[in-house]
């Protein structure tokens, strides 16, 4: 990796000086002693920063950001701005358009959609996060066991996680969802039961090779404590890795959520989230189209936005891409 | 190579025994049983003597060793709810259709998915690759359900250029009958072209940096040289590896279509089988669906260990 | 091997055998497999008005298949009414509900109402060629009342001599008084006269069953379709499971003259939209939806595009107590609480609302439970529940008095918002989530309770859930089996259907229904019934939600459509299709 980036710069370099004659008023004399020589004149730029910075630089990116902070703001004050309680019913007006009163229309039992939308975007966005935190700290642990021991150890927690990703995803949920009931908790365990896996296996081949890379080699060899090799090298090396994982895995969960709710399995009524919102608007799609768009819209929204941040990060930690 | 295959098949025996066992003793821990519903009426008698006719009064581990050995011997048994219908029944009736179903949505949405992503990766960051972006956001954003819905709504029911549901049967079960194919072989095949557009546009951005990639136009390769010579046949990998997974899942995964388009597959015949609790049907079917999955996995890998020498034999690797 | 060979060979011509009666000829067979791509084509070209007269096929909807073929079972009623026939067809038409002879020419019945003896028709035949005789309704009677088969309907022939004791293990088959004196005639005797056993003779378990295919088939005798005969206007000739169905013509039926429909197509389509692309593109002749699309198509009808066929409907929904346990809050056992959470829904706000369609419920018996030849409701006068419910509707500091004088009755804190009320239900249809939260609002609101909603996702979750005694009200109802007041109120009978009635029992209710025993006077019956009714709403024995409806969507070319509330629910054994595409 490292030579790689020195070709590189070094080529440019080459590329440079090739165009013009060179005369010894181009030159200046800045210093001769050892000191000099070695002061680094540039200020040291830690690799977050230097991501930061590449990102910052990324207008789509930073637009999916901009949108992303905004949805959390709507997420939290959305349900208040109208005003409308979300649950109780309001049965003469229901099922009306988009109005000045009611901005995405009003459900089948006349509650602003407007307040449900925020509301469901909510739970979705909140399920999402939990199901990765769950994915992240499960998988991580297992895979870094996984390498830690290896050996027969690491095998059959191999075969373990072989038999859970040949289980038909559908099996697993409905399974999952009928021995735990119809909950919040039981939706959590059958979103991330398989997810984790994927996490787990990059863990463990990303630390085995880290393990025998040539930096953590010489860093043991210096006489660096364990701790400060987890911080300074394995950490920093895996967390990029998995802030990636993050950002595909919580656009993942709100869809699957959202698929899951056809199967009338997760959230139960009163609870709403956008999957449930969309699985009501579907059945009236022939006479409340809006009543399916406003969910779907904000839910692609946040997909989307999911994503190409997620694009961005990818593009702005990964240093091989670095222009 | 005869020793490595050798060790992966014994590893798979294992796999799939693993498999049964969880899946019968999940369906054990589900509350109630397939006869419920039956036998909630019966008198206390007979009630007692449908329980015997179906096994169901012997103890769970008595049952585990019976299903298990009858399945040694290739016998999954009957559905509890469908009189004489049998897991190697079902296959023969419904296989086919869930397969056509399947291979038709994966070939459109794996090429047309490779298109877009190809599409993307070489003009990154034109309107074509935020085109494909948002159009694979899209794509896998909106529920299946609702696609399928919206087509037949448009092209069944106002254009009536496509009849609503139904599938070609006896001689057309393969090959023909088009037209009743192709708004659910559309509906399906939206999530592969989401999934490998993003799939091949992020693998080829990776190996567009590679040193061998720079060798190449340094060398004075054509764009269309290198494109096609270097960075497709190296990003391929990625889309190689899913590939198993998109197949397996082919069969399973057209639940919701088969249900819009009253489709006789395997897909929704399974979700029926859970929800019943209709363990025969259930355990065989998770155990051969799995065992596909498994085949077409070893297949790969084996591939995978004939084509690319860096792939040892032995381990199966980090990926 | 050689027997297994021959078994498999003698199953063949006994399947080819068993179809020879539907198929007309030899090839449809075939024809009935090759696909439902061909059907529909018939069915397009038939709308595009090209066909010179019209193919006699029909194609309709329906949302589920049920899988069990024993007529004494009952298990499928609809199925069971078309491809079997009894002694009587119910039927309704424009002119309301009524009995045609079926299987029977004639009826004599005895002076006292004790004996009934049916002259049945020599040409009615089964659909492998095989007469209909009196030894198969025989055969019939006496299966549904051994013991050994636990049918469910066998109390329906209880009164008839040596019935109840054979059932019970006490006699046996032979002291049955339901015997075939000849091959065409078939006596019943009756320990008392019974009025209401006439509307019981139109149930399915009354109807005849071949002994020799029974047997054969043994114990898959009702689960396996392809194993059985038929009787009825059709045969089912092919059936994929959670797909499709194919009924055709049983040209050995006794009337298959007058039969005109070849074939009906059954697809099953979870969908409504879906279901309403279809009606609209004339995949489907026949339409039962409902919500919006009922609404809709109702605005068609009006118009003339299509007709519409509504019908009362004999069921009833309600929500059943939990009188086992008193519900996980126990406060069910208190009557004063069961009358506030009764009495505080507003029935027409919650079908205007929720469903879009039915009768607000007061009372238990549908109105289209008919007696003497009326309507069993109009004759009783105002529903039951009424009068007390019209003291305290829309008052909610009434029915929050009344809910916490209940809870003093109990010696319990009359702090509202401490009690908790659970209400467990399954499904996840639009009309279910809008109703499960329709309730928890409305208790919530008018009686300031909490209301936990205990949902679970299918039916054996849900019968888990009520035996664990996980609630304190659940979703419930009562679809009669036949034609009188009776069927309706036996339900509250301790222990007998406690599904519906979540465990009720009272004395003094049992006592009334004992005394009907027997009881053949038509005014004093009609008084017990009101009595044993009132009775269940003082007590306030469930809350009635409303009476279930039937409404068909037909298309203008199907004409001469039937239907009936104790048979098949849709009726084709006349119908037929005229000028398809015009």
């Amino acid at each position: 990796m490292a030579d790689k980036n020195m070709a590189g710069s070094s080529r440019t370099q080459a590329a440079a000086a090739g165009t013009e004659k060179l005369t010894s008023d181009k030159f200046k004399i800045v210093g001769f002693t050892q000191e000099e020589a070695n002061k680094i004149d540039r200020p040291t730029i830690s690799y977050w920063q230097d991501a930061w910075r590449r990102l910052r630089k990324n207008p789509v990116a930073m637009g999916a950001l901009v949108v992303l902070a905004l949805l959390v703001v709507m997420v939290i004050i959305g349900p208040h701005i109208r005003g409308y309680d979300y649950i109780n019913m309001n049965v003469v007006e229901k099922n009306q358009g988009p109005s000045g009163k009611y901005w995405f229309g009003t459900d089948n039992l006349g509650r602003d959609l407007f307040s449900r939308v925020w509301v469901g975007a909510r739970a979705s966005v909140i399920i999402a996060l939990v199901a990765t935190a769950l994915k992240m700290i499960i998988g991580t642990l297992y895979g870094a066991a996984m390498a830690h021991f290896g050996g027969w150890v690491d095998d059959i927690m191999m075969r373990i996680i072989e038999v859970i990703n040949s289980l038909p995803n559908l099996l697993i949920t409905i399974l999952i969802m009928m021995i735990l009931g119809n909950n919040l908790f039981a939706l959590l365990v059958a979103l991330s039961i398989t997810a984790w896996c994927n996490t787990a296996r990059q863990t463990r081949g990303l630390i085995k090779q880290l393990k025998e890379s040539e930096y953590v080699y010489a860093a043991e060899v210096l006489g660096a404590s364990p701790m400060r090799i987890i911080l300074k090298h394995y950490v920093p090396n895996m967390i990029s890795i998995l802030l990636l994982d993050a950002s595909t895995a919580i656009p993942n969960f709100i869809f699957t959520e959202a698929g899951l709710s056809f199967l009338g399995i997760g959230l139960t009524s009163p609870e709403i989230s956008l999957g449930v919102l969309i699985a009501q608007g579907q059945q009236t799609l022939d006479f409340y189209p809006t009543q399916l768009l406003f969910p779907c819209v904000v839910l692609c929204v946040i997909v989307m936005a999911f994503n190409l941040l997620g694009d961005g990060l990818r593009d702005a930690l990964d240093p091989k891409l670095r222009k | 190579m005869a020793k490595y295959i050798f060790r992966r098949f014994i590893e798979m025996i294992l796999t799939l025994f693993i498999i049964a066992t969880a899946t019968f003793f999940l369906l054990e821990a589900v509350p109630g049983n397939p006869l419920t519903e039956r036998a909630e009426k019966l008198p206390a008698e007979s009630r007692e003597a449908l329980y015997a006719r179906y096994g169901l009064d012997k103890p769970v581990m008595e049952r585990y060793v019976t299903q298990m050995n009858n399945m040694l011997h290739g016998e999954f048994g009957e559905s509890f709810v469908y009189a004489g219908q049998t897991v190697s029944g079902l296959l023969h009736d419904r296989l086919p259709v869930s397969a056509r179903l399947g291979i038709q949505q994966m070939l459109l949405g794996v090429v047309a998915g490779l298109l877009l992503g190809i599409l993307a990766a070489l003009k990154r960051g034109t309107i074509a690759d935020y085109f494909v972006v948002g159009l694979s956001v899209l794509l896998i954003s909106i529920p299946h359900l609702v696609f399928g819905l919206l087509l037949q709504k448009v092209f069944a029911g106002t254009l009536q250029w496509f009849p609503t549901i139904g599938w070609p049967k006896g001689d057309q079960l393969w090959t023909g009958g088009w037209e009743y194919t192709v708004l659910p072989t559309l509906t399906g095949c939206f999530t592969y072209i989401a999934t490998y557009a993003r799939l091949l546009k992020s693998s080829m951005l990776d190996v567009v940096n590679q040193d061998y990639v720079l060798t190449a136009e340094s060398k004075g390769l054509s764009r269309a040289a290198v494109v096609r010579r270097h960075i497709l046949r190296n990003s391929f990998i990625p889309v190689m590896t899913q590939l198993p997974m998109s197949v397996a899942m082919c069969i399973t995964g057209s639940f919701f279509i088969e249900s819009i388009f009253s489709i006789p597959g395997i897909g929704q015949y399974y979700v029926t089988a859970v929800n019943n609790q209709d363990l025969s049907i259930v355990l065989g079917l998770t155990v051969l669906l799995s065992l596909l999955y498994i085949v077409v996995l070893f297949i790969t890998d084996v591939l995978y260990a004939v084509v690319d020498p860096r792939i040892s034999m032995p381990g199966s690797g980090s990926r | 091997m050689k027997k297994k060979i021959l078994a498999l060979l003698l199953s063949g011509v006994m399947a080819a055998s068993v179809f020879a009666g539907c198929g007309g000829d030899s090839s449809s067979a075939a024809g009935d497999d090759s696909s439902s791509a061909e059907d529909s084509a018939a069915a397009d070209e038939g709308a595009s008005g090209s066909a010179e007269g019209d193919t006699q096929v029909l194609n309709i909807r329906t949302e589920s298949f049920g899988n069990n073929y024993d007529v004494q079972d009952m298990g499928w009623r609809w199925m069971m009414a078309a491809c079997y026939s009894g002694l009587y067809r119910n039927v309704a038409d424009e002119d309301g509900e009524h009995f045609i002879l079926d299987g029977a020419e004639s009826v004599d019945k005895s002076e006292d109402g004790t004996v009934y003896t049916f002259h049945l028709r020599q040409d009615a035949k089964w659909s492998d060629g095989e007469p209909v005789t009196a030894h198969d309704y025989e055969y019939g009677w006496k299966r549904l009342l051994n013991p050994e088969y636990a049918y469910d309907y066998a109390n329906f022939i209880f009164n008839v001599v040596g019935a109840e004791e054979y059932y019970n293990g006490e006699g046996s088959a032979d002291d049955v008084k339901a015997v075939a004196l000849d091959d065409y005639t078939f006596e019943v005797t009756l320990k008392e006269a019974d009025p209401t056993f006439e509307a019981k003779l139109v149930a399915t378990p009354l109807y005849p069953t071949r002994e020799d295919i029974a047997e054969a088939a043994g114990d898959q005798w009702g689960k396996d379709w392809s194993l059985c005969v038929y009787n009825g206007p059709f045969c089912m000739t092919n059936l994929v499971e959670d797909n499709e169905m194919t009924w055709t013509k049983n040209e050995y039926y006794w009337d298959a003259e007058n039969t005109h429909l070849d074939t009906i197509n059954w697809y099953l389509v979870s969908e409504d939209a879906t279901a309403a692309t279809m009606f609209d593109n004339g995949e489907l002749d026949v339409l039962q939806t409902s919500g919006d699309y009922s609404v809709k198509y109702q605005d068609e009808a009006d118009a003339g595009q299509i007709q519409l066929i509504t019908a009362d409907y004999p069921g009833t929904q309600s929500l059943a107590f939990d009188f086992a346990n008193g519900g996980s809050s126990g406060l069910m056992k208190n009557v004063k609480i069961r009358k506030a959470l009764a009495y505080s829904l507003n029935r027409e706000e919650m079908i205007e609302a929720v469903f879009g369609r039915y009768v607000p419920a007061y009372g238990f018996i549908s109105p289209a439970i008919t007696f003497d030849g009326t309507s069993y409701r109009e004759q009783v006068g105002e529903e039951p529940m009424k009068a007390e419910y019209e003291e305290y509707a829309g008052d909610p500091e009434k029915l929050q008095a009344l809910f916490q004088e209940g809870l003093e009755e109990l010696g319990m804190d009359t702090d509202l918002s401490k009690v908790t009320v659970t209400y467990l239900s399954y499904g996840s249809t639009v009309d279910d989530d809008s109703f499960r939260e329709y309730l928890q609002q409305t208790w919530q609101q008018n009686l300031g309770i909490n209301v936990e909603l205990n949902t679970v996702g299918d039916y054996s979750l849900f019968t888990a859930e009520r035996d664990a005694g996980n609630f304190d009200v659940y979703y419930s109802g009562w679809f009669s089996d036949y034609n009188d007041p009776l069927d309706y109120l036996t339900t509250f009978y301790t222990g007998k259907y406690t599904s519906v009635s979540g465990n009720y029992s009272n004395p003094e209710y049992d006592a009334l229904i004992d005394s009907l025993q027997g009881e053949n006077d038509n005014a004093k019956r009609l008084e017990i019934y009101k009595q044993a009714e009132q009775l269940l709403f003082d007590d306030c024995a469930m809350i009635p939600l409303y009476y279930s409806t039937k409404e068909y969507f037909l298309q203008n070319w199907v004409k001469d459509f039937r239907w009936s509330s104790f048979g098949a629910s849709q009726e084709f054994y006349i119908t037929y299709i005229e000028g398809r595409g015009n």
